[in-house]
């Protein structure tokens, strides 16, 4: 069998009091990488430049010293290398660094064949669709998609849990309201739900997402149950209950902010898709948070309001649903406005972190919404978020990622990114949907 | 008590991370990625961030050296990949707190009149977890309103008669942490249930900001920055 991984020179390092393997390819480029996990081993890809493996690991199961899934990691990277490895394993004398398992051409040599461009794609695909900001059925769809290349591969069988992985995921599908899917990705969506249907083992699972597939497909059909779902909609509303508090509250009027309010760079919907919030001053003292048509997506986050001198944390409130969009309010005293700072996180007990990190993350977000972009042949926008992707760079003070990112805008790169195009870019289904579309760029 | 015997794993981690050993370590981290060397402080904040999880769950950390290798490396990974999804904690239904578990509105009264406000609210941001979130976010929004002064928007409702002062700010609290349950819908009156639903989670933020009150007087932070 080919190796799904190209021939690359690796590191093993194993030490002594971890329960881990880790393979160390090449250091990730400019926009990061995108990460995997299948059953116990990890495998990273450089987001700049697919083609380059930047590591892989492996974890023990506990208890079962050396217990790999060996048929996997041999799928993933090859019979020779996974015999090195073995022997690193099983050596008496572990060395941490050990020297490199296999020799071969040059890294970023390309993908040589089809199904290492298949293992490309999922990875892409499974990472993506891991990604914070994705509503549940998006999250499904890109990962469905993925499972569908896994099983071309026959990955699946090394998998124990694949047939709850694909019912948990095509369940998430059900969700999925058809006149939310652009137009222009019905056939693709369809498609994922076509797939889907043919890998469950639930029968009547799979017959409810054919007729969602049929559904999807002409647009006639289309049509038709976006006018269902309206009439749903009207027969509801008559019966329905008294509208909750929010619903029926006047509207608060936007007052001119005293100042504009900075919003940090590692706000999670500026790293999940370069979504910057407007902010509002809704009454003397009430701020507003608005992330416009992101209902549903900031589900759990938080924004947090800071005293920007001394980072004193003034609020912290949660963000909900209001219409489309994705809304937090708080209180500032107007003494404390003047150097307001705001962040959107997950997890609140994180410290914030510092300007470089800060501008580090921003830039390895818009290296891989560069990367997107180019995957989606959208040169031009393409060219900006990389040369974005340079500035925050040099702000985080890691100058060799800037001239790398500075080196792919002005398309010195080429010759890589032909090569790699050569055997496949194809834009995986969360580069076409979720909170970034190509019209957001 | 020996020293040992008092210190937690989050302790250990940062102890071993300020060792000559720990120290190389974390240059290795950084060096593997071609990260900054000015990453360092965040990339340990991180790695104590995790431990002080780990104390919090309950979770023992068996090896520090190991552990805390190894998150190093996955806190330096986590910076060169998009942000991932998280579960959403919801808050569930039945976990309020006994009524009457609170401290009295006189004796909040008396404390938030002492505060050191810079250090009170570092106290509340900063032991936050999932569980109390709502309630840390409720009093950071009464000390705004309570002592900053701050006016509620329109949409956020407010006692009617016979509340005390620090009412409304408690009100405004559980509004903002869109603790929607605590209200009736707009235009209906509260109910009994209502009513002692809002109690009792009033009462939870009073303890909290107690607490963090407590705290730092035994810290010993605390002259008086008050915003």
């Amino acid at each position: 069998m080919a190796e799904l991984l190209p021939d690359q020179q690796y590191i093993g390092e194993w030490p002594d009091d971890t329960a881990e393997l880790v393979l160390l390819g090449t250091t990730p480029g400019p926009a990061g990488s995108y990460e995997l996990q299948l059953d116990t081993i990890t495998v990273a890809i450089d987001a700049a430049d697919p083609s380059i493996v930047n590591w892989i690991t492996g974890v023990e199961p506990a208890g079962e010293r050396g217990a790999f899934n060996w048929s996997l990691l041999e799928r993933l990277i090859g019979a020779e290398p996974t015999r090195s490895t073995i022997a690193l394993l099983r050596t008496d004398d572990r060395v941490r660094f050990g020297p490199p398992l296999t020799t071969g051409p040059q890294r970023g040599a390309g993908w040589e064949t089809e199904r290492q461009a298949t293992m490309m794609n999922i990875i892409i695909g499974m990472s993506l669709a891991a990604d914070a900001g994705l509503l549940p059925y998006e999250r499904a769809l890109g990962r469905l998609e993925a499972f569908q290349r896994m099983s071309e591969l026959w990955l699946p069988r090394d998998l124990d849990d694949w047939p709850d992985r694909v019912h948990e995921a095509a369940v998430d599908l059900l969700d999925l309201p058809p006149n939310r899917i652009d137009p222009d990705v019905r056939d693709l969506v369809a498609t994922v739900f076509e797939q889907t249907a043919s890998l469950l083992d639930d029968q009547l699972l799979a017959a409810r997402l054919r007729r969602m597939a049929i559904a999807l497909g002409p647009a006639e059909l289309f049509v038709a149950s976006e006018q269902a779902m309206d009439f749903e909609k009207s027969v509801r509303g008559a019966g329905a209950a008294a509208p909750a508090r929010a619903a029926m509250a006047p509207s608060p009027m936007p007052v001119p902010a005293q100042q504009p309010v900075e919003v940090a760079l590692h706000s999670l919907s500026y790293l999940a898709a370069l979504k910057v919030p407007s902010i509002n001053r809704t009454s003397g003292d009430e701020y507003e948070v608005r992330l416009t048509d992101w209902a549903g997506r900031a589900d759990g986050w938080w924004v947090r309001g800071f005293r920007g001198n001394d980072a004193v944390p003034l609020a912290v409130v949660p963000m909900s649903i209001d219409g489309d969009d994705a809304v937090a309010r708080f209180l500032v005293a107007p003494s404390q406005a003047a150097s307001l700072v705001v962040d959107i996180v997950d997890d609140p007990s994180h410290a914030r972190p510092s300007a470089q990190v800060a501008a580090f993350r921003a830039a390895i977000a818009s290296g891989k919404r560069a990367a997107q972009l180019e995957r989606l042949e959208q040169r031009p926008q393409a060219h900006d978020a990389w040369q974005r992707c340079s500035e925050l760079h040099t702000v985080a003070g890691d100058e060799s990622r800037a001239s790398a990112a500075a080196a792919k805008a002005a398309g010195a790169d080429r010759t890589r990114r032909r090569a790699v195009r050569g055997s496949s870019t194809t834009a995986v289904i969360n580069d076409w949907i979720g909170p970034v579309t190509p019209e957001t760029a | 008590m020996p020293e040992s015997a008092t210190l937690t794993d989050a302790d250990r981690v940062a102890l071993w991370l300020a060792s000559p050993e720990g120290t190389a370590a974390l240059r290795w981290s950084l060096e593997k990625l071609r990260l900054p060397v000015a990453f360092d402080t965040d990339l340990v904040g991180m790695v104590i961030h995790a431990a002080d999880r780990m104390v919090q769950r309950g979770d023992v950390i068996e090896s520090v050296p190991a552990w805390t290798r190894r998150t190093l490396r996955l806190r330096a990974i986590d910076l060169m990949k998009s942000p991932r999804g998280r579960p959403a904690f919801i808050q569930p239904e039945d976990v309020d707190s006994p009524a009457g578990a609170g401290t009295d509105a006189a004796d909040a009264a008396e404390l938030v009149a002492a505060m050191d406000l810079a250090e009170i609210r570092r106290e509340i941001a900063g032991r936050w977890d999932d569980r109390s979130g709502w309630t840390r976010s409720a009093s950071l929004t009464y000390l705004s309103v309570a002592i900053d002064g701050c006016a509620p928007g329109v949409s956020c409702p407010a006692p009617i008669g016979g509340a005390d002062e620090f009412d409304a700010a408690h009100w405004a609290g559980l509004h903002y942490a869109d603790q929607r349950q605590c209200f009736a819908p707009f235009g209906e009156r509260d109910d009994n249930t209502i009513r002692q639903r809002r109690k009792r989670r009033i009462d939870d933020v009073r303890k909290i900001l107690v607490d963090a009150y407590v705290r730092t007087q035994a810290d010993g932070s605390g002259a008086g920055d008050h915003g």
